[in-house]
C-alpha cells in the first residue's frame, strides 16, 4: 500500500506529477492519494495585524483552492479518490510536515513549478524537499518551457 | 488506453552495488508486498575504464571478465533481495556511459519508470545527488523516483 504525498502549486509541470499519480493510483499496488497545497505567506507579519484574519484565510483558502482545482478535476475525472490538503507557510517545510503527518511513502512531485528557474536541474522546492525527505521521491520532469509560440495548449 | 486489468508495470532499476542502489531495491520490494509486483529489470552498467590503447595490449577477453566480476559483484545483493522476496526480474551487465546506457535501455526496455539512489559511487559526496542520479533525472522520459540510503539521511538540518 503506498500513501502518495502530491503536492501541487497549479503550474502545468505539477499536473505532470498528478498524471503520475493517477497512473499510480491505477496501478497494481493500491496508493491512497494526498494533495496538497501551500500558500507561501504573502504578507509580512508586521501587517499582518491590520488585517482581519477572516480576509487573510480567505485569501490563502482561495489561492489553494484555485491551485488544487486543475488536480482535482483530473483525479476525478479518473476515478481516483483522493484528500485534498490547505498549508500556508514555507512550502519545502509544509510539505515534508505533511509527509510526516500522514505517514506518506512517497512524495510525488514535479522537478519545477511555478518557481521554475530556468536551466536548473531541479527547482527550489524540489531540491529542499529531496534534500531532507526520509522516504523516496519521485521526480516527474517538467514540460519544456513554453516557448510563447503557442505550442502550450495543454488543457 | 487502459488495460483490461491493472497494467504491470516495467521498472529499472539501476544497481552499481552501492547503499544507495540497494535501497532502491528494498524500495521496490516495498511497494510490492500485498500486491502483484511489476516487471522488474535490474541494470548494471560498467564504465568503459580500458582505453582502445591498452585493451589492444590485454589478453583477449580479459577485459570482458574484468567488467564481468565487477557487474556480477554489484548485482549479486539486489538479486538476492528479489529472490528473497520472490519478485521475479530480469537482470543485465552493459559496459558504457553510465546514463546514456541506462536511459537507452530504459527506451528499449519501455520502462515505467526508474527507481535508483541518489547517490552511487561517483565522486559527488557533499551533492543533492549523484552525478548519474543528476543525468538521469534531467533526461529520463520516465518518472525517476531517488532513494536515499539509509546512512545517507540527512541529520538535523531543518529550520
Amino acid at each position: 500500500m503506498q500513501r502518495i504525498l502530491v503536492p501541487v502549486d497549479g503550474s502545468l509541470d505539477a499536473m505532470q506529477a498528478v498524471r503520475q499519480a493517477i497512473r499510480e493510483a491505477k496501478s497494481s499496488v493500491p496508493a491512497e492519494i494526498h494533495l496538497l497545497n501551500v500558500q507561501p505567506r504573502a504578507i509580512p507579519e508586521e501587517s499582518m495585524i491590520a488585517v482581519p484574519v477572516e480576509d487573510l484565510d480567505t485569501y490563502y483558502y482561495t489561492r489553494s483552492a484555485l491551485a488544487l482545482a486543475a488536480a482535482e478535476r483530473a483525479l476525478h475525472d479518473a476515478g481516483v479518490d483522493f484528500v485534498s490538503h490547505r498549508e500556508v507557510g514555507p512550502v519545502a517545510e509544509r510539505i515534508l510536515e505533511k509527509q510526516r503527518e500522514l505517514d506518506c511513502t512517497l512524495i510525488l512531485m514535479s522537478t519545477h513549478g511555478h518557481g521554475r528557474l530556468l536551466g536548473k536541474l531541479l527547482g527550489s522546492v524540489s531540491s529542499r524537499v529531496l534534500s531532507t525527505a526520509k522516504v523516496p521521491v519521485t521526480l516527474v520532469r517538467a514540460a519544456r518551457a513554453p516557448d510563447f509560440t503557442g505550442r502550450l495548449g495543454a488543457t | 488506453m487502459t488495460a483490461d486489468a491493472a497494467p504491470r508495470e516495467t521498472v529499472l532499476v539501476p544497481i552499481d552495488g552501492t547503499d544507495g542502489s540497494l535501497a532502491a531495491v528494498a524500495e521496490v520490494v516495498r511497494r510490492s508486498r500485498g500486491s502483484s509486483p511489476p516487471r522488474v529489470h535490474l541494470l548494471n552498467v560498467q564504465p568503459q575504464v580500458f582505453a582502445a590503447e591498452i585493451l589492444a595490449h590485454l589478453p583477449p577477453r580479459a577485459s570482458e571478465a574484468y567488467y564481468a566480476r565487477l557487474g556480477g559483484e554489484a548485482l549479486a545483493q539486489a538479486q538476492a533481495m528479489l529472490e528473497e522476496a520472490g519478485i521475479p526480474y530480469a537482470a543485465q551487465r552493459l559496459v558504457g556511459p553510465v546514463v546514456e546506457t541506462i536511459l537507452e535501455q530504459c527506451g528499449a526496455l519501455h520502462c515505467d519508470s526508474i527507481v535508483m539512489g541518489t547517490h552511487g559511487r561517483g565522486p559527488l559526496f557533499g551533492a543533492l545527488l549523484g552525478s548519474v542520479a543528476t543525468g538521469v533525472v534531467h533526461l529520463a522520459p520516465v518518472p525517476v523516483t531517488l532513494v536515499r540510503a539509509p546512512n545517507r539521511l540527512h541529520s538535523g538540518t531543518g529550520g
